[in-house]
């Protein structure tokens, strides 16, 4: 039982990780075929774990609703409406049924751009209280920051050719060295934290904790 | 004395005042747009070139991921190139990988925004161009999808098996598209290490405007082929299109805002230094 | 008068009613967010399993059964005795996931990362030269900031100077994602308030005002009772 709680998970994702791995570099009919297949498998598993989130909140919510709970019962009856209207009219003549799309254009749209467009207006007071150039590197950024944002609009090039040319040569140059070097170091954790992740010193992933 | 509480005023400022006037500014292009030109950068350029070098009638691979905050900025931009690829007889399937609304986009470019166009090159669905619908999985369903399609996907968007698509009997693999247009934010990284990098595929790159400091790179080591971002970026392509659209008439408002940040930028520091030097100790000679 | 419009003038302003003061509005159409977004995602991933994951099987093809099996152990995860057995749909993912995070990012974000850095340096344009350098000086001084192995600080003075540089560099890319990322921001903005002044949606900000003005008022009277009753 042991094994099937703890070493199982591990050993499984060691095999498939080869598999696919082995693939990449190794041009082979049955290997190409038994990766297409598992993949295939990975995707239908990936669909049923979509679910798993919803079916959480939907449980809390209901417990929320039916123990009163107090300041947001009224909030999850509302969410428990939305999501079951969602969901049966998103099954019942797939995501073309016409209440599933007036639902989605009409509420999740707008309501999703209109809280994101709260971010435009945090950006703004923040700029004027928190944006201060306390440091000489902090003075580097808000000095990147001003030039990529007046590069990018058409007032930029009415003000100066140099904006936009300085805006290019920030993008292009120092920008470039960043992403460069932060993403190859990132790449390089990655390849260390997937080789601990397949040979099971790392299983965390698994959803065991640090006693397991 | 009076210098002093002004600049300490500004530093306290009710954050609601800041944004009323933000709305205030935004709102002035909206009843009076200025229409000031803008320049099409080269990564712009070369990715509508790419697009326009491609023989009529290829295979192209449109994969767009992006939920509906990227509706407002990679919208356009994909009603831009999908016109382009329209006016080309280009054969044309879609699918998403990382967002499932994205799998919504496609039907509405092509039977809301783009109805006139389809209808006047007679495009037909199942036959020039075809809905995937979302494919879930992430890394995993990119790389199963380019090994072999019908592994991930047997039906299309709206439940019709790919069998009896017209357009899908040219289709196995990746391989047998000409070219790949990503468009998004979530994916792109994941497409160009499945998709792209494994199977050399051409590519461009239609991104949001937070992502494209990121995507220079790919674009600098010629991974990418194109690169554009955001209402920038569409209104870029309708620049060098000549097709104007959303992209061009959004940029006076995004201008105001940009104008008003770099503002407020410029007067808090201007109040933070002021009040530093303010609050130095006096020194002998009541100098600071 | 379309009556979308005016709804998607209704959800923006009462998103937008956070910004006066947290209240009852925004927390309606927060849940109501909440519930679509969650509904979208289930409805999209029922889909394709009742669509693409069936299909094999409606074929007669038995082995698409395997798929269904391990994805329905996921559901153990609410069962408590038994909850270790979502691990094992779990390790399929998890296996197959890191394989491809694994060879694509080795091959992506740093072969062909190093290869674009390093050749070629110099060139016939001097000003691109010049460039090349900076970014190959900037890519190793990066770099040399996430070396945690050693103590830069009593290891190597040069060590130390290359790891501040990185700095620098990395706070002009930071200050360029600020920007791009502002330009993100904006396009928000633009989409709900070309909705709310180019539209029908107009006329609901004269509501929209008066009721927070109306608020407003109402707070001061109250705070002015309360500051009399103390008194």
């Amino acid at each position: 039982m042991s094994f099937i709680k703890r070493d199982l998970p591990v050993v499984i994702s060691f095999i498939l990780g080869i598999i696919v791995i082995t693939q990449y570099f190794w041009i082979d009919p049955t290997l190409t075929i038994t990766s297409t297949t598992i993949q295939g498998w990975a995707v239908v598993i990936w669909a049923f774990m979509m679910s798993i989130g919803v079916i959480n909140i939907f449980i809390r919510e209901t417990r929320s609703i039916i123990s009163k709970k107090a300041g947001q019962w009224y909030y999850s009856i509302i969410i428990v409406v939305f999501l079951s209207c969602m969901i049966l009219t998103g099954i019942i003549g797939t995501t073309n049924n016409p209440i599933y799309l007036y639902l989605f254009n009409n509420f999740n749209i707008p309501i999703n751009q209109a809280v994101a467009s709260l971010l435009a207006f945090f950006t703004i007071s923040a700029a004027f209280r928190a944006f201060k150039a306390r440091s000489l590197e902090v003075l580097v950024l808000l000095f990147s920051a001003c030039v990529v944002l007046l590069g990018n609009v058409p007032i930029g090039s009415t003000i100066s050719w140099t904006i936009p040319w300085t805006r290019d040569w920030i993008l292009n140059v120092p920008n470039l060295a960043y992403s460069r070097g932060i993403n190859a170091g990132a790449a390089l954790g990655i390849l260390g934290l997937g080789i601990r992740t397949l040979l099971g010193y790392q299983r965390s992933a698994y959803g065991m904790g640090a006693e397991e | 004395m009076t210098e002093k509480s002004i600049f300490s005023k500004l530093d306290n400022i009710d954050r609601r005042i800041l944004w009323l006037i933000f709305i205030a500014f935004c709102s002035i292009p909206v009843f009076y747009p200025l229409g000031l030109p803008i320049t099409v950068t080269k990564p712009t350029l070369d990715l509508v070139n790419a697009i326009k070098a491609l023989p009529d009638g290829s295979k192209i691979f449109f994969e767009d991921d992006y939920t509906p905050l990227g509706h407002q900025e990679v919208t356009p931009e994909c009603i831009a190139i999908v016109r382009l690829l329209i006016s080309k007889k280009m054969y044309i399937v879609f699918a998403s990988f990382y967002t499932p609304e994205a799998a919504l986009w496609p039907p509405y470019i092509f039977n809301v925004a783009l109805s006139k166009e389809v209808e006047a090159a007679n495009y037909k669905y199942g036959v020039n161009y075809a809905f995937l619908g979302f494919i879930p999985g992430g890394d995993t369903s990119v790389s199963a999808f380019c090994l072999k399609i019908r592994q991930v996907a047997n039906v299309d968007y709206y439940g019709t098996p790919l069998d009896q698509l017209p357009i899908m009997n040219n289709f196995e693999k990746i391989q047998d598209f000409n070219f790949c247009v990503t468009s998004g934010s979530t994916g792109l990284a994941g497409m160009l290490s499945q998709m792209q990098a494994p199977y050399k595929m051409p590519m461009v790159i239609l991104c949001m405007g937070n992502d494209y400091s990121n995507m220079v790179r790919y674009y600098q080591a010629g991974a990418i082929k194109g690169l554009t971002s955001g209402l920038r970026g569409a209104a870029e392509i309708e620049m060098a299109l000549n097709t104007p659209g959303e992209g061009m008439s959004s940029m006076d408002i995004v201008q105001g805002g940009f104008l008003l940040l770099v503002t407020f930028i410029i007067i808090g520091n201007i109040s933070y230094f002021v009040a530093k030097y303010r609050s130095k100790p006096l020194q002998e000679g009541n100098k600071r | 008068m379309n009556v979308e419009i005016l709804i998607a003038g209704v959800c923006t302003l009462g998103v937008w009613s956070y910004l006066y003061k947290m209240n009852p509005v925004f927390r309606v159409f927060e849940s109501i967010f909440i519930a679509t977004a969650m509904g979208t995602s289930f409805a999209f991933a029922l889909n394709y399993v009742i669509t693409n994951a069936w299909y094999p099987l409606s074929k007669g093809n038995m082995i698409g059964l395997i798929p269904l099996l391990l994805g329905a152990m996921c559901f153990f995860t609410f069962v408590k005795k038994y909850r270790y057995l979502y691990r094992i749909p779990i390790a399929f993912c998890v296996g197959i996931g890191t394989a491809l995070g694994m060879r694509g990012a080795i091959q992506v974000n740093l072969f062909d990362q190093i290869r674009a850095t390093i050749t070629p340096i110099i060139v016939s344009d001097p000003l691109n030269t010049f460039n090349n350098i900076i970014i190959l000086f900037g890519f190793i001084s990066v770099l040399t900031y996430f070396i945690f192995t050693i103590r830069q600080r009593t290891t190597s003075k040069t060590i130390m100077t290359l790891s501040n540089l990185g700095r620098y560099f990395m706070m002009a890319g930071f200050g360029c994602e600020v920007g791009q990322g502002f330009l993100t921001r904006m396009a928000y903005f633009n989409g709900r308030l070309q909705l709310l002044e180019r539209t029908d949606a107009i006329y609901l900000i004269p509501i929209a005002i008066a009721i927070v003005i109306a608020d407003f008022t109402l707070v001061r009277q109250r705070r002015g009772k309360a500051s009399q009753d103390r008194a």
